[in-house]
């Protein structure tokens, strides 16, 4: 009789195919990937993100290196993450990222990702200590190094937030600010 | 772009490892078949097997050539594809090609492949489980192709590296240029590329990599564990007359429609009534998705990760090295030490518990010949544990490439293999979390909660606990049964994940959110239905009703 009960359960998900069967027919048949990935409602899908990578695909040479900086924002949680999005994204673009040993980590060593950032670029706006400071002073000499040493010369300021990261983001080409939206107010909300 | 669509570069792929297979796999019967001790293996087991066996074997050749040669060019991918499809083709349209000794059939071997006139469904319940099958293989394909690969994990952890490995190989600036204050980003370096390395292969045809084109071959691994289950059980029917295959099909029906139940997004905080209502009716107010712009797919199973992939492989070779197994009903010939041996590699390649699995196994399947020989109901422990080491063997030459190649990366995150140090592990399993629970408490909950969802997991944790408890009355008889090596295969990786989840630094609440368990123990699932199977319709007794 268990079994019964399985096999019966096991057989929702058949007559669920009819209604996904119906909803793909309905909303998604014919439509490109592209499209269809738009109508998602995730994060790295979502409007505020694409149309500003259509815009850095656009700026940004196929073999250039990007350096991804957050430069405000204080998300802990891993829901920021937008350097993966953007890698994947802009890809063959090269992203460069500080400390790669931490973002590349899981999400336990992401907060450590972001005390680093707090620590050197205070995107939490909380302000230096005597001691990041110094450790700003010595740490970004050996990042330009690094950054030279690996040809990067883009750079995407954004922030570390999990809605609008791009609201106010800055594109710079060898230090010097580039108009990727050419003028044009991007969608940049964050929608639920 | 090339000519190709995506999906179409992706089927096109999946005819070439079932025709590449097809080849390894006709050679690796060749031996038994001029002994003239060839298993029995209908077409459909026969053509599953050759998928598996193409598709395990050649992602690890894309690994193994990369690491060499660095990333391969379109023109050599391509070859890698369609050189070894046209060896098998060949011996495809003609099985004489291999010599003049017994040939069976074009897909198949052993003595009796063509009887299957014969062996038509008996009953309407037959005939309504093979029609409940046939709704299911359709409903699996529809939801492996319908929807783009979009999650989390399938995009930024498998898909990325296999865009890296079709144009950069294993360069040092991707993958391990790590540690330094500047550098590149990449999830989990040290994670085994299998997955990455399939959506490679599926890729070359097209010309360029799509993670689209490796989205279709998803099925293969619900399908195949489906067409396995089905012919370890009624593979009897051969020798005894008597026929396993009410329990083949509920065991592959079982299987096949949970991976669709893991797919959808299920409205389960509106409540286990209205979240049967969506699945059935579909979703209304009452369901909690409406909004939604279609009904997501985002569950941890066809959406292109590694849990899939890793059930599949590993079943596959459990259940090869089971049919070795002296006693087990369903029959063995050196062949299935090949597939094993294929299947296990490509279960460490799949996924990182892929290679837990694989100790757990060889764990399993010593205590059983040790604990045999012990009892007295076994005569040689070598001979029993040889069908395992050539098979293991053969499993470590297909990863060691990738070894080599993660020696050389830095551990930049958790490493499971140090926290599981009897050191560590006590005082880990011990150790209060932040909200004062022991890891140990808060795991076996989850476990507990996971196991009696039925919207996850139709019944089968509840039917597998139940006979497992029923078989445990009778040790002796259940050590001599031939259920007893899934049944220590399961329970021991079930431990494995316990202890895991125990010591892992992941605040546990967080992660209990990205899909764990439920996706561990995706992982065992098929085995874990072919164990229940095998003991409720115990050997000699398959074509009664279960017990």
């Amino acid at each position: 009789m268990i079994f019964g009960v399985a096999l019966a359960f096991g057989l929702l998900p058949l007559a669920n195919t009819i209604h996904s069967v119906r909803d793909w027919w309905e909303t998604r048949a014919g439509k490109s990937e592209v499209e269809q990935l738009r109508e998602l409602r995730l994060p790295w899908c979502r409007p505020s993100f694409t149309d500003h990578l259509d815009r850095l695909r656009e700026v940004i040479p196929e073999d250039a290196a990007i350096l991804c900086t957050p430069v405000s924002g204080d998300d802990e949680l891993g829901r920021s993450r937008w350097y993966l999005f953007l890698a994947d994204a802009l890809y063959p673009r090269r992203v460069f990222v500080r400390e790669p040993s931490f973002a590349s980590g899981t999400l336990v060593t992401y907060p450590d990702w972001v005390r680093h950032h707090f620590e050197v670029i205070d995107t939490d706006r909380s302000g230096l200590t005597t001691g990041g400071i110094i450790t700003k002073a010595k740490l970004e000499e050996t990042v330009r190094l690094g950054l030279e040493e690996r040809s990067v010369e883009w750079e995407l300021q954004y922030a570390m937030v999990p809605k609008g990261p791009f609201r106010d983001a800055v594109l710079l080409h060898k230090g010097v600010v580039v108009d990727y939206k050419d003028g044009t107010e991007l969608n940049s909300e964050g929608e639920e | 772009m090339g000519l190709l669509d995506p999906d179409a570069s992706g089927v096109i792929t999946g005819l070439c490892l079932f025709l590449a297979g097809h080849f390894m796999l006709r050679f690796s019967v060749r031996g038994s078949e001029l002994r003239g001790d060839a298993r029995v293996r209908g077409p459909l087991e026969w053509s599953v097997t050759a998928l598996m066996v193409g598709a395990a074997i050649l992602p690890a050749l894309v690994i193994a050539l990369t690491w060499l040669f660095g990333p391969l060019s379109v023109l050599a991918g391509r070859l890698l594809v369609f050189a070894p499809a046209v060896l098998g083709l060949a011996l495809l349209l003609w099985p004489g090609l291999l010599g003049s000794a017994p040939t069976p059939g074009r897909l198949g071997s052993g003595d009796v492949v063509y009887r299957f006139r014969g062996e038509a469904p008996k009953s309407a319940l037959e005939l309504a489980g093979f029609a409940l099958l046939g709704v299911a293989t359709l409903a699996i394909l529809f939801a492996a192709f319908s929807s783009p690969v979009h999650a989390f994990d399938p995009v930024f952890h498998f898909a990325y590296k296999g865009k890296i490995l079709f144009t950069e190989g294993f360069s040092a600036e991707a993958w391990s240029d790590l540690t330094g204050p500047v550098g590149r980003v990449m999830t989990h370096p040290t994670y085994p590329p299998g997955v990455p390395a399939l959506e490679v292969l599926a890729s070359y045809p097209l010309g360029e990599f799509s993670a689209t084109a490796g989205r279709g071959l998803m099925a293969l691994f619900v399908l195949a564990p489906a067409a396995w289950l089905f012919a370890a059980m009624r593979s009897v029917t051969f020798r005894s007359g008597a026929s396993g295959r009410v329990a083949g099909l509920l065991a592959a029906l079982l299987w096949v429609t949970l991976p669709i139940l893991f797919y959808i997004r299920l409205p389960h905080a509106a409540g286990g009534f209205d979240a049967v209502w969506g699945l059935v009716f579909g979703p209304g107010d009452s369901a909690g998705v409406v909004g939604s712009p279609w009904r997501a797919t985002d569950g941890p199973s066809l959406d292109g990760g590694g849990d899939l992939p890793l059930a599949g492989f590993v079943f596959g070779a459990l259940l090869h090295l089971w049919r070795l197994l002296p006693g087990t009903r369903g029959e063995g010939d050196r062949a299935d030490i090949f597939v094993a041996g294929a299947l296990l590699g490509a279960a460490v390649l799949a996924k990182n518990e892929g290679l837990a699995l694989f100790a757990v196994l060889v764990i399993a399947v010593g205590l059983v010949v040790c604990a045999r020989r012990i009892a007295g109901l076994s005569s040689s422990i070598w001979r029993e544990l040889a069908p395992l080491g050539l098979a293991s063997a053969f499993a470590i030459l297909m990863i060691s490439p990738w070894f080599v190649i993660k020696a050389g990366i830095p551990t930049i995150d958790e490493s499971y293999f140090d926290l599981v140090q009897p050191a560590h592990l006590v005082s880990a399993v011990f150790t209060e979390r932040p909200n004062g629970e022991l890891s140990i408490t808060i795991v076996s909950r989850e476990f507990l909660k996971t196991f009696l969802d039925p919207l996850h997991w139709n019944m089968i944790w509840v039917l597998f606990a139940g006979y497992l408890l029923h078989s445990l009355r009778r040790p002796v008889q259940l050590l001599g049964s031939d259920a007893v090596l899934p049944l220590l295969f399961v329970v021991g990786g079930l431990l494995a994940f316990f202890l895991i989840l125990a010591v892992t630094p992941w605040p546990l609440g967080q992660l209990f959110t990205t899909g764990i368990p439920d996706r561990l123990f995706l992982q065992l699932a098929p085995t874990a239905i072919f164990a229940t199977v095998l003991i409720a319709w115990p050997k000699g007794r398959e074509g009664g009703g279960g017990e």
